[in-house]
């Protein structure tokens, strides 16, 4: 009570009516929601949803399985990096964070690891299959510790993806094709998910 | 103790907070994206932030993007706080006597 007293007697300067009050919090609202949605446009949606075709594309090109497949597999591959640079570059003037050097520093070191160094140790890449399968668990593992680092979604992002293809490789290399199209859906309809959900 | 602040309460800018206030502490935004979400002219714009940039609530920077300068705001500490106990205040006089 006395706080509210206290708090009409510092107020009573600007005098504030209730309708006035209330359009105030109207406009604030309107405000918050406008930016909130334009915040989660640039959330990264748009590159889950390119990659998670380009892996529907890929797995369903290699069902396919007809000679030069893998062609076709580069040039999908090619067209989602073009697509991820142009949503990159269209979005990077809207908003803007301080990049987190030593998570930067983590997914390179699993990268450089991931493709330069354990290769070399472990017949990986003998079949398309493997080196697939081995590639999709090594991005994986930066979804995993970005879940780690930022937020727990991504952590289940990954987690899900690579039990998927783990469990085609290992378990159903006929359907391999079809675990491999699972993850593009999984990471297409997360896409949605940051979109609507996350914050 | 919450109070009104007669530079947040102007309606343009209490928009221009209201909007700021729903980025993280690390995350600015252009003045273009602003410009379009509140939508202000250039001139106005420009005119509510430097008044609320000389009370401390936020900050401008300028950065290149594809070679291009571009403006980005960020809330501060200050004006996030201020902002709250703004909102606090109004909300405290809609309370049932």
């Amino acid at each position: 009570m006395f706080d509210r007293l206290l708090c009409i007697i510092e107020y009573s300067g600007m005098d504030i009516s209730s309708d006035e009050a209330a359009r105030a919090l109207e406009a604030i609202e309107t405000s918050k929601m406008a930016m909130r949605r334009a915040i989660m446009n640039s959330r990264g949606p748009a590159y889950l949803w390119i990659w998670g075709l380009v892996w529907m594309a890929e797995a369903i090109v290699r069902k396919m399985a007809h000679p030069g497949f893998w062609v076709a597999i580069l040039w999908i591959s090619a067209a989602g990096v073009v697509a991820s640079l142009v949503v990159g570059i269209a979005q990077s003037g809207k908003f803007r964070s301080k990049l987190d050097r030593r998570f930067l520093a983590v997914c390179a070191t699993l990268l450089i690891f991931g493709y330069g160094i354990w290769p070399r140790f472990f017949p990986l890449f003998k079949t398309y299959d493997s080196a697939y399968a081995y590639q999709v668990i090594l991005w994986m593992q930066l979804y995993i510790v970005g879940g780690i680092w930022f937020d727990t979604f991504l952590l289940w992002v990954g987690l899900l993806i690579t039990a998927i293809i783990l469990t085609g490789y290992l378990g159903f290399p006929e359907y391999f094709w079809l675990s491999a199209f699972l993850c593009g859906v999984v990471l297409f309809c997360s896409g949605f998910y940051i979109k609507k959900c996350w914050r | 103790m919450d109070q009104l602040d007669p530079i947040i309460h102007q309606p343009a800018r209490l928009q221009i907070m209201s909007a700021l206030c729903q980025l993280s502490e690390n995350e600015r935004v252009d003045f273009s994206t602003m410009k379009d979400l509140i939508g202000l002219t250039d001139g106005n714009l420009g005119a509510h932030l430097a008044t609320l940039e000389s009370k401390g609530y936020l900050a401008l920077s300028k950065e290149f993007v594809v070679r291009k300068p571009k403006t980005f705001i960020s809330v501060t500490p200050a004006g996030r706080g201020a902002f709250t106990s703004h909102v606090a205040a109004l909300r405290a006089i809609l309370l049932p006597k």
